[in-house]
């Protein structure tokens, strides 16, 4: 277990390796230029050939590659281009807020899903079952957005009791000590009780967004491996003896958690880069829509420093993953 | 392990949690900040806690804007665009401003005339015989938030720090306006003079247009800067330091900035006491802010967003001129497009009053003139107008041209939300469905980025291409010099090039106000109807969506809202 572990840790930094030159190569294929905004609103020849010059963007691709890797061994992962902050500051100041946003999504996601799914598989046909397959298959077919904007819709606009969508706080001010720079976490540790409310009230809406809509896929999952866990020759021995039905059930559900598990690690995994379009419609301060910014915009040094941390970020959950998933299954083995 | 072992860890383990977090405090040094970003705090500046309870107190204007600038150093931010714009204006600090409160509905139907300017840092001024020197005195009562008094010093700082670190102000100074190299001469603590090479119409109008021109606290700044850094850059990314109604209390990069009074202005204002920018991405989340009274002020709706505000109670939109223009351009360096009557036939196949119904819902003008029609401008002569849509001449005109029939190759049309805005690919549609009357088919290309769509116009590389032109004032010298000169355009993208038009243009961006520029500026004016080197679709109107609640409002030609001078 210990190698293992060594060797798919040591394994991290040249896939992020890979990734930092995959994504630096794609990064220069796309058109733009950068320098055409950076240089003002009227900008002549001379002024573009003088912004490219001081930001380095007139050297060769690979120069510019030698240069941004150089840095980022040093910990300096260069300052945007547009806004001339650290990347490093961006990032430490964005993705808190993300995870903040994710994790609770994802809890939410689990409890609805799975408890959806297993009412789909243990009811099978019967109408509770149907009822369950029918809600998935709704929760399924809308969009992120639009589950978002119904949200607001009707607990904002029309109930009025959600806050309004405006970030993480409301519109006055909220002041926060930092210590971990996880705003709700510092909230909580330092006592600050009414902050927290209000960076709880204002999480309710993004995290139902999110949680009711990735529910479908725990639902899916969960319906699949349970019904099969259900049929399975083990449960059926376990009914033969006489166990209630509820341990009957938890028994199938420890058979079939596996995947359930996997998938959302995968899920975590994949929404570390931020769920964009929920974090613009709630304005959410997130490093998904500053990532998606930085390479529209091709903002090259905050879009590698975007790349490379939710690159880290993912194979550090899959390494997570595998542990946890020889855990939960000793029969599981990777070597 | 039974049962109760069980629960028995688990109430011992959580036990120890909230043991644990009943012990923690913060360390003694912890960071105070906002959600997101601690906010450097400087010296002078109110402390959080003092903030909050301002906060609660205070008069607060609560602004929702698309977008919020990440930086405060305007030589920076200016160059970003909108996110600087909606909230830039208000920091003030400007040598000169442009009073609006006299004209017409407070600025909302007319311009201002470009050099009617008012005093804002500067109390007096008065130029030499040849106009090529303005001596200029600096008021006495202006101290800064951080207890600095106004001095030349600043202004001969910022003026430096401005060529220096602002590509903009370089164009304002030495483009639109003529001023030399190093145009600031110091006479004493508040007085100095400033050269130019010509007198122009925009001489001391350039320091009312512009936010990027504010004279900053050089005191203050100075105590920042470094060898590395000798303008004092990084502290001005989150820190402003001027003389304006307003001081920073709190900025969160690109999604809050909290302002509070300068104690120390020595302004009217109304009874604003804090504004409160934020950053709200999605205009139906706005919509429903204004709707629901949240906010007081809400930018950058749509026009079918704004259509649906007009008559709700409680919400006034406002619709008001403004300086910028929105318009179809073709390469004209070769292809069918260099030829200027395929041009003229574009501009009598659009019906531009349709176009205004249409996609604009009616919150823009038709553009009728060569020049905007809110500018200062010679006697309306009809001949200086737009000719009406007639699809039917503008396909003899492409005949007369060679082009029976219209176009054999399609014409790509590349479009961007940047600029025009978000009514782009609108227009586009529109304006495809127009010209395919006269055989002109256009095939829309949205460019989602754009820096490779100003890259694309900036060097030429298209066929054709929806923008909005921005000038920084409307004022006929600046408007015809940014994009239709042979060689000495500050950007021409078209490749148009009329001696005719030079001649008139250049004319009207070195002549004062009088009889002789009126002249100039009617020969530069028809060349564009006629030549269309640029085909301009709409004037734009500037709105704003604002709770009824509020008073006191003035338009300015940058569109933005001063708010110290509102009452709530």
């Amino acid at each position: 277990m210990s190698l293992f572990l060594l060797k798919r840790l040591a394994l991290i930094p040249v896939s992020l390796l890979l990734v930092v030159t995959l994504s630096f190569a794609l990064l220069a294929l796309i058109p733009g230029d950068p320098a055409y905004v950076i240089a003002g609103p009227f900008p002549s020849d001379e002024d573009v050939a003088i912004v490219q010059q001081e930001l380095g963007l007139d050297q060769p691709v690979w120069v510019q590659f030698k240069t941004y890797l150089a840095n980022v061994a040093q910990g300096d992962f260069g300052r945007s281009l547009y806004t001339q902050r650290p990347v490093v500051e961006d990032i430490l100041r964005l993705a808190p807020n993300t995870i903040e946003l994710i994790i609770p999504s994802i809890i939410l996601a689990m409890v609805l899903g799975i408890g959806i799914g297993i009412m789909a598989a243990y009811y099978g046909d019967r109408s509770y079952g149907r009822l369950a397959r029918g809600v998935t298959g709704v929760i399924q077919s809308t969009p992120d957005f639009v589950m978002a904007l119904l949200l607001i819709y009707v607990f904002f606009f029309l109930m009025g009791v959600a806050p309004a969508p405006v970030g993480r706080t409301g519109l006055g001010d909220v002041t926060l000590l930092r210590w971990t720079g996880f705003p709700l976490v510092d909230a909580l540790l330092t006592g600050q009780w009414a902050t927290a409310g209000v960076l709880l009230r204002h999480m309710v809406l993004p995290v139902l967004t999110i949680g009711i809509v990735y529910s479908a896929y725990f639902a899916r999952t969960t319906r699949a491996t349970m019904g099969a866990a259900l049929r399975s020759p083990q449960v059926e021995f376990a009914r033969a003896n006489g166990l209630s039905e509820r341990r009957v059930v938890w028994y199938a559900f420890l058979d079939a958690r596996t995947p359930i598990v996997t998938y959302s690690v995968i899920l975590l995994a994949a929404m570390s880069g931020g769920v964009i379009i929920v974090e613009t419609v709630f304005a959410w301060p997130g490093i998904g829509r500053w990532g998606l910014d930085s390479i529209v915009e091709l903002d090259i040094p905050a879009a590698q420093g975007f790349i490379v941390v939710t690159g880290a970020i993912t194979l550090t959950l899959y390494i997570l993953l595998d542990l946890l998933t020889r855990y939960l299954d000793p029969r599981v083995k990777y070597e | 392990m039974n049962r109760r072992s069980s629960a028995i860890r688990a109430a011992a383990a959580s036990a120890l949690l909230v043991i644990a977090l009943a012990a923690c405090q913060p360390p003694e040094d912890a960071e105070e900040m906002d959600v997101g970003q601690d906010a450097s705090q400087d010296d002078g500046a109110i402390e959080p806690d003092e903030s909050a309870q301002a906060g609660v107190d205070a008069t607060t204007l609560n602004y929702a804007i698309p977008s919020l600038t990440d930086n405060l150093d305007f030589s920076v931010a200016g160059q970003m665009g909108l996110p600087w714009r909606y909230a830039g204006y208000n920091f003030g600090s400007t040598l000169f401003s442009y009073d609006v409160a006299e004209l017409q509905e407070q600025g909302c139907a007319a311009f201002p005339e470009p050099d009617a300017v008012n005093g804002e840092l500067a109390a007096s001024w008065e130029f030499d015989a040849a106009r090529n020197v303005y001596t200029i005195t600096l008021r006495d009562d202006v101290v800064s938030a951080f207890g600095n008094p106004l001095t030349t010093e600043d202004v001969a700082w910022s003026v430096e720090r401005h060529f220096e670190t602002d590509n903009s102000a370089v164009v304002d100074y030495q483009l639109i306006a003529d001023y030399p190299d190093d145009p600031i001469s110091i006479i004493d603590d508040l007085t100095f003079e400033m050269a130019v090479n010509s007198p122009t119409t925009l001489d001391l109008g350039i320091h009312a247009t512009w936010p990027g021109h504010a004279i900053m606290d050089s005191t203050k700044m100075l105590e920042h800067a470094t060898d590395d850094d000798p303008w004092a850059e990084e502290w001005a990314r989150d820190n402003w330091a001027g003389f304006g109604p307003w001081i920073v209390d709190d900025f969160v990069p690109g999604e809050r900035l909290v302002l509070v009074v300068n104690e120390n202005f020595y302004g009217d204002r109304g009874n604003v006491e804090r504004v409160v920018y934020d950053a709200i991405p999605e205009s139906s989340s706005r919509l429903q802010l204004i709707t629901q009274t949240e906010v007081d002020i809400v930018a950058g709706l749509s026009f079918d967003q704004l259509q649906s505000l007009q008559g709700i109670d409680g919400v006034d939109v406002s619709d008001c001129v403004g300086p910028r223009r929105d318009l179809i351009t073709f390469n004209q360096e070769d292809g069918p497009f260099a030829d200027a009557r395929v041009r003229e036939a574009v501009s009598l196949a659009i019906d531009r009053q349709a176009l205004v119904d249409g996609p604009y819902r009616g919150f823009a003008a038709p553009a009728i003139r060569g020049l905007h029609q809110g500018m200062p401008y010679p006697d309306e002569d009809p001949e200086l107008l737009y000719d009406e849509y007639a699809p039917d001449a503008a396909a003899a005109l492409l005949t007369e041209a060679g082009f029976d029939g219209g176009l054999d190759e399609p014409v790509e049309l590349i479009i961007n939300d940047a600029r025009p805005g978000a009514h782009a690919e609108d227009v586009a549609v529109f304006l495809q469905g127009q010209l395919s009357q006269i055989g002109i088919e256009l095939v829309i290309q949205p460019i989602a980025s754009s820096a490779e769509f100003l890259e694309r116009w900036g060097e030429g590389r298209f066929q054709a291409a929806i923008y909005m032109e921005q000038p920084l004032i409307a004022e006929p010298g600046t408007t015809l010099t940014l994009h239709h000169l042979c060689e000495s355009a500050i950007q021409n993208v078209t490749g148009f090039c009329n001696p005719n038009f030079d001649e008139a243009a250049l004319a009207v961006n070195s002549l004062l106000p009088g009889a002789e520029r009126d002249e100039a500026t009617r020969q530069a004016a028809e060349v564009i109807l006629k030549d269309n080197p640029f085909n301009y679709l709409v004037d734009r109107q500037c709105q704003l969506s604002v709770s009824s609640d509020i008073e006191g409002y003035r338009h300015y030609p940058h569109c933005e809202l001063m708010v110290h001078h509102l009452d709530m």
